[in-house]
């Protein structure tokens, strides 16, 4: 199933030293003004407070009289909401077919293990370094990209397991 | 329980596997159902004895299961083996290597990273079966036409194909999986690592 751009991002625009679909263009836009308010919820605002001491000590939290259930049940809404986004974002970009979120599943796991979990650079780096290694493999012999992928997931996990910019002693 | 009958979990197992081409028709299996259901116990023995009593949550199980799989077939396909029992032996023997190769990686870490690394290899392996070893593997077609196992004696030949013929030669891989795994998990080597392995009673006789 394809899904057409919206009607402001369609076709293509001229960087100067190549050509590039719109649409593409606006999703690096859309993508860091959706990371950028994920980040300020979760370190400018009350809620975030609440959920980055409630994954420190959730007892405590607790005892304070703040019900950290509620609280993670909303952040798992939001992270359900991101994940929607996400999708909603990368339809037109790929085509939908019923396995398209087993795809993205793996990758993103492997971009936020390489990254380190709990770090929003972290994400960002592991993306970059996930691309990249896909990408530049598969110059060479497009059969050894997802290899090397995960053979940088393994390497990254046995040399550095909380990931590269993950917090240490995350459990 | 295990004082007062030693092998009462064989037994049953034994009585049950006998039974079951009996019983299991009228009840509406058809055997190959009955034949997976024994890979699949057998599969989980392995993984139950390293989960259940190790606590090592492993999804790289089935790196291993692929491995013996595919060197069995490829022995017996492309290779031409004539022997099938010893091309399961071998195969069987490949994938206990490359166990032992994948827990020197994964091994380095415990828990959730455990997990996670076993998950990595695990893909590793999906896809080097998939397009770098397609030509041994047969990539996405696989292996096809791999020959039943036919043991003969000298003086009798057992030859199994298909249904419950089959299920007489996985039956027996089944009961021999459950005495080796009741056998591992009795001695010394299986009262070693309990799931806390700060109690194991390994740990106080000053093993690692």
């Amino acid at each position: 199933m394809l899904v057409p751009p919206p009607p402001l991002f369609q076709g293509i625009t001229s960087l100067g030293f190549m050509f590039y679909p719109t649409y593409r263009l606006a999703v690096v836009g859309i993508v860091a003004a959706a990371l950028g308010a994920l980040f300020v919820v979760l370190y400018r605002t009350r809620l975030g407070m609440i959920v980055r001491a409630g994954i420190e000590d959730s007892v405590m939290v607790d005892s304070l009289g703040i019900n950290v259930y509620r609280v993670f049940m909303i952040v798992f809404g939001i992270g359900a909401m991101a994940a929607g986004f996400a999708g909603i974002v990368n339809a037109p970009v790929v085509s939908l077919t019923p396995g398209v979120g087993d795809d993205i599943l793996v990758e993103t796991f492997v971009v936020v293990v390489i990254g380190g979990v709990g770090s929003f650079p972290g994400a960002i780096l592991g993306g970059l370094i996930a691309g990249e290694i896909i990408s530049i493999t598969a110059m060479f012999n497009p059969g050894y990209a997802y290899v090397m992928l995960f053979a940088a997931m393994v390497l990254v996990l046995v040399v550095r397991p909380h990931g590269l910019l993950g917090t240490q002693g995350r459990e | 329980m295990l004082k007062q009958r030693p092998f009462l979990i064989e037994t049953l197992t034994a009585i049950g596997l006998v039974v079951a081409p009996f019983v299991l028709p009228h009840l509406g299996f058809a055997p190959n159902t009955v034949n997976r259901i024994l890979v699949w116990g057998l599969f989980g023995l392995g993984f139950d004895i390293l989960f259940g009593f190790t606590g090592l949550l492993s999804f790289g199980q089935s790196a291993f299961y692929g491995t013996g799989g595919f060197v069995a077939a490829y022995l017996l396909t492309r290779a031409g083996f004539p022997n099938v029992l010893l091309a399961l032996v071998i195969g069987m023997i490949a994938a206990a290597a490359v166990g032992y190769l994948v827990g020197l990686i994964a091994l380095r870490r415990t828990g959730i990273y455990f997990s996670m690394i076993t998950v990595a290899i695990a893909e590793v392996f999906f896809f080097v079966e998939f397009n770098p070893l397609s030509a041994w593997t047969g990539g996405e077609n696989g292996l096809p036409g791999v020959p039943t196992p036919s043991f003969d004696l000298g003086f009798t030949s057992f030859h199994f194909t298909t249904g419950w013929s089959l299920y007489q030669f996985l039956a027996l891989c089944y009961f021999l999986g459950v005495v080796i795994a009741l056998r591992i998990v009795r001695s010394p080597v299986g009262a070693g690592p309990e799931r806390d392995p700060r109690q194991s009673a390994a740990r106080h006789r000053g093993r690692p």
